[in-house]
């Protein structure tokens, strides 16, 4: 029984065992593996809030390149709240409501950064920053205080959403073209807003902080980024900002109160904003339309009043210029001005207005390193000169607001435009107005008299001045007045700072041959780099002081130039210099006389002469129509006659070494320059408007010349005069002799010794004929050595 | 105002409970109590054991239990007197594997019962340990125990011969909760000395930067009277006796939970640690449940359902909790029995709504996994077999075999073997076989942290 009950009991539980067991190996063993059983007693933790951190900086810079929506902006707002919660919620320093600046350290480092680590000189840049958001100490940060950032944020979002889509204006970065006035004045207005707002919510103002503070963080910053494009885009501008903080607001601004630092916030501010309209209005604007000078003018107006209400003026009453010069060092080396002239040319041409012109020191011995500092004397005569500037300038945009660009007024409606315009309002709006009515007065009827020249200044709406008789219209252009404005202003300037005599008026000083050597000297290198002057020429500042006083319309030949002669070369300069040659340079491209070849001095193409000498007498009705007297008679030209024009026209105007079959920029310059002083010559003397001058009208243009040709005229011509007055009873004098010697050069074309003057004086006597444009041009090239010395 | 919010309340219940329980014991009539003592030995089987570094644990057992406890018909009338049921094991090499096991601890006289009594109050509650009436006493957890509520308890019921219904009430003030695993913290960390604990999570890595940092544990000491003094109430209503023709019982309870809520706060210290804060709690929950069961010869068929709505637990808002939400169960079975052997299968669906996590931290803590779960499972089948064989008045084989798997497939399987041979009247030998697996992905797994305690028990006992 026992046996039979065990071996049931046996069976049962064999069969149970097997069923039971059959799979104790898959039981047994573990389904994980080493390394799942490793990772089981770790659990991965994701604070709430800080994932979205990952995406916030790609939003945060799509946003400051006006990509991000306003969505985005609200997400990254609402994790960096988050995130800051987060970060209160999960940590926890030693003490229990305090941060150490270590503490957050690793905290950020440990928890938050995977990549980059913050160093302890980050971390005290970051502590800095939060002085300046939330205030406290720069050791520790309160969970009140990270309350506070949270505050901030949320405002920072608000102005961020205000200010959505206007990062690329404030931050230089649109192209030119694509933000109008309306828009730049929306973005200025929300910039001031977010200013104010973010200014308003932060501890900015009454802080110790310093731009020497920002740069540190951005040079931390960027040690903590490593290689960041976005961030060497901002680290460039560093310098220059630097630069023109302390230029303008000192080193160490030492800033007590609260106003004091708001004030000068909202200085920094508005400068700022200048730059920004600087960059998107005045900028490459087009100003042959009347609303770009308006704009202009406001613009000039408000930067100097920046430049004057500068915290640094404000309080040392002086720019100094060694921080000038820093500035513009910081200018060349962004290359924002796109130019080859040497900052250090630069710095010494500035330094020299600020001697010459607005300190009026006309001592050689007074050097440009003399000059410490742009004072409130200098702004005050700028500011003048500007005013000046800036009443005729008003009154042109008032002639053409109604009109359009290419139409220009009429020259009798001008004049008694002149008369009428109320420019005692104008005086009135003048912060000088009071002390200096007087020389505004002065100098609005010097511009009235300007107009009322005969012959009066008449530029074409190609940007060249008519010069020839009878003038082909009785209208002048805006962009003519412009430049009449802009080289009056230039001529004053010059005046102010070279010309001398008694007068109150700088219009009616005396600009003497010396005057104007100096000025040369002065700022020679300027000329020189920006191509102006050429380093071959000899003593271009005599030179041009005698063809201001020989070839000018009012050149009258005496010691001295006065303002208008001065002027009218200016003019000329322009016209001919700038305007005519670069069109010359431009066809003498397009007809491909181009050598290829590059001068070296001046940077200009060099042409094959021939190719250039066709295309010129090809394009002499287009190029010179503004000489059309000198036009049609080029026209008429049999092909000797114009071998022999060109041949002496580039004796006057060739380089002292020409290469044969050549023909340079400076050469071309100067040849147009000849034409005009030929066409000025014969539109004030060709009384007959005959194209050629007769004796009587050469006679009427000799004393012009007289003092010229007395100083070349030798003792033995002196002595000369009784054996010449034989020929000519009519010689009664020196001056007689010298007038004698000038129409001889004029017919003769050589300079004549004593037995050609007694032989011209018998060919005067049997009565002469007419000399034309060519034996002009002979004369001049006769002349060309003794007009250099 | 509650008792328990009061002194005088507090006053009351120890009074009530020395004059009630601890004075009857001390001077109770112990005759017939049975002593035992066991000696048994442990081994952890699986090749990838690995929670300690000793595979093989020897305790030494002792325990008592008295002759008025074991099946009995409810309409029986008790005698007066103590009961108990207390079994108590220390480990030698592991003194943090020791445990006593006070089952039952109670006076009986007449109607009223007053300690520590098991009551079968939801069969789908006893058959799958799920401890939603009585507390569980759970050293291995995969393999728990009741353990009877401790208050006061009146059985009703007509004075009549024939008597089919009875009314059990229960009332107290006093709340025991679950007896889990012994283990040691010490500075913040779990020392993994007890494989049957299930250690928090020891380390945490940050997605963010992928930092890993040790956990720094540290238990709150609850206030006594929150965790013990709590007031309670069940109901229940039956009729008829289990497996005797028709059955059904209905209980209704308030009462505290037997689990205790767990609360955390945390925070990332300077020494690349983060330091979790525990706080257990209790929150109430109100129970209904209902068995229905009809036997007829060796078979019996039926089934159980039970509704759970527990209340939020009540913590300052600082702390991270779950709030469970209500759920339900239902669990039908069928069996086969005789006298010797008895084959049952069962199962149970629970339909657990959606918890709650609260408190400033609640997600992280959520993914960080350590909310305990309210139900150690959610569905599972169960199958058992036991079996007996006396050939001798004391001389015989008793096994017992059971399956419980999950609903879903290689969720978890948990095979028992137990087999007792009783030598004679006082020795016997005794061996257990656990085998476990546990899909560790599975985050409701509530086995997947023994699925390598894989074991074998033999032991050998001494009854006195």
């Amino acid at each position: 029984m026992f046996f039979n009950q065990l071996r049931v009991t046996a069976l049962v539980l064999s069969a149970v065992s097997v069923v039971v067991f059959s799979g104790c190996d898959r039981l047994l063993r573990s389904s994980q593996s080493e390394s799942e059983k490793k990772n089981a007693g770790i659990v991965e933790l994701s604070p709430q809030g800080l994932e979205c951190l990952k995406e916030a900086p790609k939003i945060i810079q799509s946003y400051f390149n006006d990509q991000a929506s306003e969505e985005q902006i609200h997400q990254v707002s609402a994790c960096l709240g988050e995130s800051l919660s987060t970060f209160v919620k999960f940590t926890q320093g030693k003490e229990a409501n305090t941060y150490t600046d270590q503490e957050l350290r690793h905290f950020f480092n440990r928890y938050l950064l995977k990549e980059n680590q913050i160093s302890p000189e980050f971390m005290i840049e970051l502590m800095k920053i939060k002085t300046v958001i939330v205030g406290g100490a720069k050791a520790t940060m309160t969970r009140a205080e990270l309350d506070r950032i949270q505050s901030f944020i949320k405002i920072l979002s608000a102005q961020l959403i205000q200010t959505r889509g206007l990062w690329k204006v404030y931050l230089f970065k649109a192209p030119t073209g694509t933000v109008n006035g309306k828009d730049l004045a929306i973005a200025l207005e929300k910039g001031r807003g977010f200013i104010r707002q973010v200014i308003g919510a932060s501890r900015l103002a009454g802080s110790l902080y310093e731009l020497s503070d920002l740069k540190s963080f951005i040079s931390e910053l960027s040690g903590f980024l490593g290689q960041s494009p976005e961030l060497a885009e901002v680290t460039k501008w560093i310098p220059l900002v630097e630069s023109l903080k302390v230029l303008f607001m000192g080193k160490h601004s030492p800033l007590n109160t609260e106003r004091e630092w708001l004030d000068s916030l909202d200085w920094a501010a508005r400068a700022y904003f200048l730059a920004i309209e600087y960059r998107y209005q005045i900028h490459r604007k087009d100003f042959s339309m009347v609303p770009s000078w308006n704009q202009l003018l406001d613009f000039v107006d408000r930067t100097l009043d920046v430049v004057e209400e500068a915290p640094v003026f404000q309080r040392d009453g002086k720019l100094q210029t060694v921080l000038i010069d820093r500035a513009l060092d910081e200018f060349w080396k962004l290359d924002l001005f796109k130019t080859l002239v040497l900052p250090e040319t630069v710095k010494k041409s500035y330094r020299m207005v600020i001697l010459r012109v607005l300190e009026r020191n006309p001592s050689r011995q007074a050097v440009a390193i003399e000059v410490h500092g742009l004072d409130r004397r200098h702004l005050s005569v700028l500011r003048i000169e500007y005013n000046i500037w800036k009443m005729t300038q008003t009154w042109i945009n008032e002639q053409f607001q109604d009109g359009t660009i290419g139409a220009p007024v009429a020259y009798t409606k001008l004049l008694s435009a002149a008369v009428k315009f109320n420019h005692q309002s104008e005086i009135k709006k003048m912060k000088e107005a009071k002390e200096q009515s007087d020389l505004f007065e002065v100098a609005w009827k010097d511009w009235q008299r300007l107009l009322k020249q005969d012959p009066a200044l008449r530029w074409t709406l190609y940007s060249t001045l008519e010069i020839g008789k009878p003038l082909k219209s009785d209208e002048v252009s805006f962009v003519g007045l412009n430049y009449m404005n802009a080289l009056r202003s230039l001529t004053r300037l010059v005046q102010r700072g070279y010309g001398e005599g008694q007068s109150r008026q700088v219009w009616n000083l005396h600009l003497k041959e010396k005057g104007l050597v100096s000025f040369e000297e002065d700022f020679r290198e300027l000329g020189q780099a920006i191509g102006f002057l050429d380093p071959r020429s000899h003593n271009p500042g005599g030179r041009t002081f005698k063809e201001a006083s020989f070839f000018t319309f009012h050149g009258n030949g005496n010691e001295y130039l006065s303002g208008l002669e001065l002027f009218e070369e200016l003019n000329l300069m322009i016209s001919g210099g700038q305007t005519l040659t670069s069109w010359l340079i431009a066809d003498g491209e397009h007809y491909k006389c181009a050598t290829g070849e590059i001068d070296k001095v001046l940077s200009k193409p060099v042409f094959y002469e021939n190719c250039f000498k066709d295309m010129l007498r090809k394009q002499n009705e287009f190029r010179l129509q503004s000489m059309p007297m000198l036009s049609r008679e080029i026209k008429d030209f049999s092909s000797a006659t114009w071998e022999e024009f060109y041949a002496q026209l580039m004796v006057v105007a060739g380089l002292e070494k020409r290469r044969a079959g050549i023909v340079e920029f400076a050469e071309i310059r100067t040849a147009v320059m000849v034409l005009q002083y030929v066409e000025v010559l014969m539109q004030v003397y060709d009384t007959n408007s005959n194209g050629r001058l007769s004796l009587d009208e050469m006679k009427i243009a000799a004393p012009r010349f007289r003092r010229f040709i007395s100083g070349l005229a030798d003792k033995e011509i002196a002595k000369s005069l009784p054996r010449l007055q034989k020929f000519l009873p009519g010689l009664r004098n020196f001056d007689d002799i010298v007038d004698h010697i000038f129409l001889c050069m004029m017919y003769e074309g050589r300079r004549p010794g004593v037995n050609d003057l007694i032989t011209f004086a018998g060919k005067r006597a049997l009565g002469l004929g007419e000399i034309g444009r060519t034996d002009l041009v002979r004369v001049l090239s006769v002349l060309k050595k003794d007009a250099v010395k | 105002m509650p008792l328990r919010h009061t002194r005088n309340g507090i006053r009351l219940i120890l009074t009530i409970l020395s004059t009630v329980c601890v004075y009857p014991s001390i001077f109770a009539d112990w005759t017939g109590t049975k002593g035992q003592l066991s000696l048994r030995s442990d081994a952890f089987i699986s090749p990838d054991y690995a929670a300690t570094e000793v595979r093989q644990y020897n305790f030494i057992s002792a325990g008592m239990t008295t002759p008025g406890l074991g099946p009995r018909n409810r309409f029986e009338s008790i005698e007066p007197g103590m009961q108990a049921s207390i079994l108590g094991q220390f480990s030698p090499q592991n003194p943090v594997m020791s445990s006593l096991n006070v089952e039952q601890l109670y006076y009986q006289e007449g109607f009223l019962s007053i300690g520590r009594k098991k009551e079968e109050w939801s069969l789908v509650d006893e058959h799958f340990n799920l401890g939603l009436y009585s507390p569980q006493y759970k050293w291995n957890p995969v393999t728990p125990n009741s353990q009877g509520l401790t208050g006061i308890y009146f059985r009703i019921h007509p004075d009549e011969k024939d008597t089919k219904w009875g009314l059990l009430l229960f009332a107290s003030l006093l709340s025991i909760p679950d007896q889990g695993a012994g283990y040691s913290l010490r500075n913040g960390e779990f020392e993994s000395k007890n494989p049957w604990f299930s250690e928090p999570p020891s380390q945490v890595r940050f997605a963010s930067t992928g930092a890993q940092d040790q956990f720094r544990y540290q238990i709150e000491t609850p206030q006594t009277n929150k965790i013990l003094f709590n007031q309670g109430y069940v109901a229940e209503l039956y009729y008829g006796e289990m497996g005797e023709g028709f059955f059904f019982q209905s209980a209704y309870a308030y009462k505290a939970s037997n689990q205790l809520a767990m609360a955390f706060d945390g925070h990332i210290g300077t020494e690349d640690n983060v330091n979790v804060q525990v706080n257990p709690g209790v929150f109430f929950h109100t129970l209904m449940s209902t068995d229905l069961q009809y036997s007829k010869g060796p078979i019996e068929f039926g089934g159980g359902a039970f509704v759970e709505k527990p209340n939020a637990p009540d913590f300052e808002s600082k702390w991270n909790l779950i709030e469970y939400g209500p759920s339900s169960g239902i669990s039908p079975f069928v069996a086969l029995r005789t006298s010797n052997f008895k084959l049952q299968a069962r199962t149970l669906w629970i339909n657990e709504q959606e918890s709650k996590i609260s408190g400033p931290k609640a997600a992280e803590f959520e993914k960080a996994g350590i909310f305990p779960r309210r139900y150690p499972f959610r569905s599972a089948h169960s199958l058992s077999l036991k079996w007996k064989s006396f050939w001798r008045r004391y001389e015989g084989i008793m096994a017992e075999l059971r399956l419980l798997n999950s609903t879903k497939s290689d969720e978890f399987s948990v095979y028992t073997a137990g087999l007792k041979y009783q030598m004679d009247e006082r020795w016997s030998l005794k061996g257990d076989a656990l085998l476990l697996r546990a899909d560790p992905a599975i985050k409701t797994n509530s086995f997947a942290a023994y699925e390598d305690n894989d074991s074998l028990q033999v032991g050998v006992s001494y009854v006195f």
